[in-house]
């Protein structure tokens, strides 16, 4: 049975909140977790909201995605402590899952078909929208050092989205994200609305 | 390269100087630019002096094109180029030799045998025989990339360029370095640096160490004087780069510290150098280049070009080096170099229409003022401009090329011949030229250092790129380099040189 998250955007400054929300988990024993945002790359707030918050006219947002009904439970403690602390929830939203886009492109074919195993065989629950195809390509005569007319003997490049339950997508991002091979866009989230 | 390819090449090549054969029965009876000709045949005595105040500025055209072609073709069409790049050299050859020699016939026989005599072929002889000894050096084993590590890597590879060259020093010491970070999670950096110091500055300190600077010493410009001319420039531009090497590579070893931990240490081989022989056998090389420069046993003349015996003498003793390391180093040894002589043959190939087609542009330039490129000449002023000007454009160009283009701009500007160059830079006497030694100084360092600046800078910056490429490493692109590293990294650099030396 996976688990159901919620998103809870609140307005206040990231340390505050992520300090009283991971004291709320540990102090109350709760099994739940808290992803925040702008750890996970996750992409919570579009072109207009980002000109917003320059313009100063929308104050500082934290998305905190939490799981387990942790989100009920935090806003009743938030809303008991409304006026010592300075944060407001401004909403709650079901997320159905996430995506990203990826790309990658090596020269070495060793590290070639590591990408294409790891692409191609993705975590149980994640999937790989239609359209991806990695493409392999062999120049025979290209093999050994070149320095005025480079051309690479092997090449494979692909581009693609994957999407899925939120966790796994998450943990399938961050096995990926320290290979500078890969160039991966934001997480961006499904919600039930 | 396959041999289908390189026998059209020669295939083409015969059939070229068939055309001129076929041609020479022709009258030269159009209008072309006889009257240049005539001019220039009737100035020189027929061997073309002063041809440079009779050629037009368009007959540079051909080697702008050339050198164009090699700096855009790899990155517009790489599979075009990387197949057909010697007929392209030879098209822009032919189209520059054919007019050139009908209308100006003994002089411009004369001019074409000089160059490929004189320049060309020392030239090609050289960088053979560094590319192949250094080819049979191999530095085997694994160490861990600190930044320590890696800054004395890239320390000790700076010191080699000089004396192996950088095309030489980069092949051997760039895998050693891709080894040591193969688990390091930034490395990009680490491969721009080896291309800013291994592969283009470090080679600034003798002739061997950048094509430029021995075809300075082809031209009369005495073996150490590079070495202590440009020494100061050198080490500024080596340490301020090392510090900020150290600085950025700390940064992101301490960023990626506890990853590296999870992942444990690579395995670990002893480092070893092995085919040291070939060191014995690169100052073989180093020593005939520095007996061509000293000793003066006499001269002789081949197809009416005026010839040294040294020289002739260097060529075949650095030839016989060649073959020597090609005969006692193990073939494992130089396959684990990956070598094969396709970067020679490229080298050849380019520089045959590099050596033809620059013919014009250096005549006009030695022409001074009174060539049709006088204009170079007002606007080009004092060492400053030399630097920055000769640097942009061998970032952009090949820097060998420019370099002579420039030497002859100085000594069109001074009215100096290149005999009178050993003189003109040896320091307290009364022929010492301070104009000129200020002008050589920046142009050196502007072709050699600048070099670095983009991917077509020097050949060794796309091989140091290919090679890391194949290993892993996500290079950037040709303008992602110049934004994320050459600009902000090395121009600021260049400034500094240029307030503290120019």
């Amino acid at each position: 049975m996976l688990k159901s998250y919620y998103e809870v955007e609140v307005e206040g400054s990231l340390d505050l909140i992520k300090g009283y929300v991971l004291g709320f988990i540990d102090g109350r024993k709760i099994e739940g977790e808290a992803i925040f945002d702008e750890e996970h790359h996750v992409e919570n707030e579009g072109k207009f909201g980002q000109l917003l918050r320059l313009l100063g006219t929308k104050g500082k947002t934290v998305h905190v995605i939490v799981c387990c009904n942790l989100h009920d439970m935090l806003r009743e403690a938030l809303e008991n402590r409304k006026s010592k602390l300075p944060v407001t929830i401004h909403s709650v939203r079901e997320v159905f899952g996430a995506s990203f886009d990826f790309e990658y492109k090596t020269f070495a074919e060793e590290y070639g078909k590591d990408l294409i195993k790891t692409f191609g065989n993705l975590p149980e629950g994640l999937v790989m929208d239609p359209g991806y195809e990695p493409k392999e390509i062999l120049n025979p005569d290209a093999k050994g050092v070149e320095a005025y007319a480079p051309l690479h003997h092997y090449e494979v490049k692909a581009k693609g989205r994957i999407a899925g339950p939120i966790r796994q997508v998450m943990d399938f991002y961050g096995l990926v994200e320290h290979n500078k091979l890969i160039e991966l866009g934001p997480i961006k989230l499904k919600y039930g609305d | 390269m396959d041999t289908v390819t390189n026998k059209k090449f020669y295939i083409g090549l015969l059939l070229a100087v068939v055309a001129l054969w076929v041609l020479q029965w022709i009258d030269p009876s159009m209008a072309w630019c006889s009257s240049h000709a005539e001019g220039a045949a009737a100035a020189t005595g027929g061997h073309g002096d002063e041809i440079g105040k009779h050629l037009p500025v368009w007959s540079i055209i051909p080697f702008v094109g050339i050198l164009l072609s090699i700096a855009l073709c790899p990155l517009l069409t790489p599979h075009f180029w990387h197949h057909h790049f010697g007929k392209v050299s030879l098209g822009w050859a032919i189209l520059f030799a054919v007019p050139f020699w009908y209308f100006y016939r003994d002089v411009a026989v004369y001019n074409m045998l000089h160059i490929y005599l004189i320049d060309y072929i020392p030239f090609i002889i050289l960088l053979w025989g560094l590319f192949t000894i250094a080819g049979g050096i191999v530095v085997r084993g694994s160490i861990k990339g600190t930044p320590l590590v890696n800054t004395i890597m890239l320390l000790i590879g700076t010191i080699l360029a000089s004396w192996v060259g950088t095309t030489g020093a980069a092949m051997v010491m760039i895998r050693p370095v891709l080894r040591a970070n193969k688990n390091r999670e930034n490395k990009v950096h680490v491969v721009c640096f080896f291309i800013f110091l291994v592969a283009n500055i470090g080679g600034s300190l003798t002739p061997l160490g950048d094509p430029p600077l021995f075809l300075g010493f082809l031209h009369n410009v005495p073996f150490f004087w590079v070495t202590t001319a440009i020494f100061p420039h050198m080490l500024l531009t080596s340490l301020i780069l090392l510090a900020l090497f150290f600085v950025l590579d700390t940064f992101y070893y301490r960023k990626e510290h506890e990853r590296l931990k999870k992942i444990g240490p690579l395995e670990r081989e002893p480092v070893r150098v092995e085919g040291l022989f070939n060191f014995l056998l690169l100052g073989g090389v180093v020593s005939m280049v520095l007996m061509s420069g000293y000793w003066k046993p006499g001269s002789f003349m081949a197809f009416g070009v005026h010839m040294e015996f040294q020289n002739l003498l260097r060529d075949v003793m650095i030839i016989v080096l060649g073959l020597l390391s090609l005969v006692t180093t193990k073939a494992e040894l130089r396959e684990a170099n990956e070598f094969s002589w396709f970067p020679i043959l490229e080298v050849a190939k380019l520089f045959a229409g590099i050596f033809m087609t620059i013919i014009p542009c250096l005549a006009i330039l030695k022409a001074g003022s009174e060539g049709a490129l006088g204009v170079i000449i007002e606007v080009v002023k004092n060492p400053a401009h030399y630097y920055w000007v000769s640097g942009a454009l061998s970032s952009f160009l090949d820097n060998a090329p420019t370099y002579l283009t420039f030497y002859n701009l100085a000594l069109g500007k001074l009215g100096l011949t290149e005999a009178m160059v050993p003189g003109a830079l040896a320091v307290g006497v009364a022929t010492t030229n301070a104009h000129f030694i200020s002008y050589l100084q920046a142009i050196s360092a502007g072709a050699v250092f600048m070099g670095a600046n983009t991917y077509i800078g020097n050949a060794p910056n796309f091989m140091v790129k290919s090679i890391a490429e194949e290993s892993g490493v996500n290079m950037p692109s040709f303008f992602g380099y110049m934004l994320k590293y050459s600009l902000p990294m090395l121009i600021p650099c260049f400034i500094i040189v240029t307030f503290v030396f120019f």
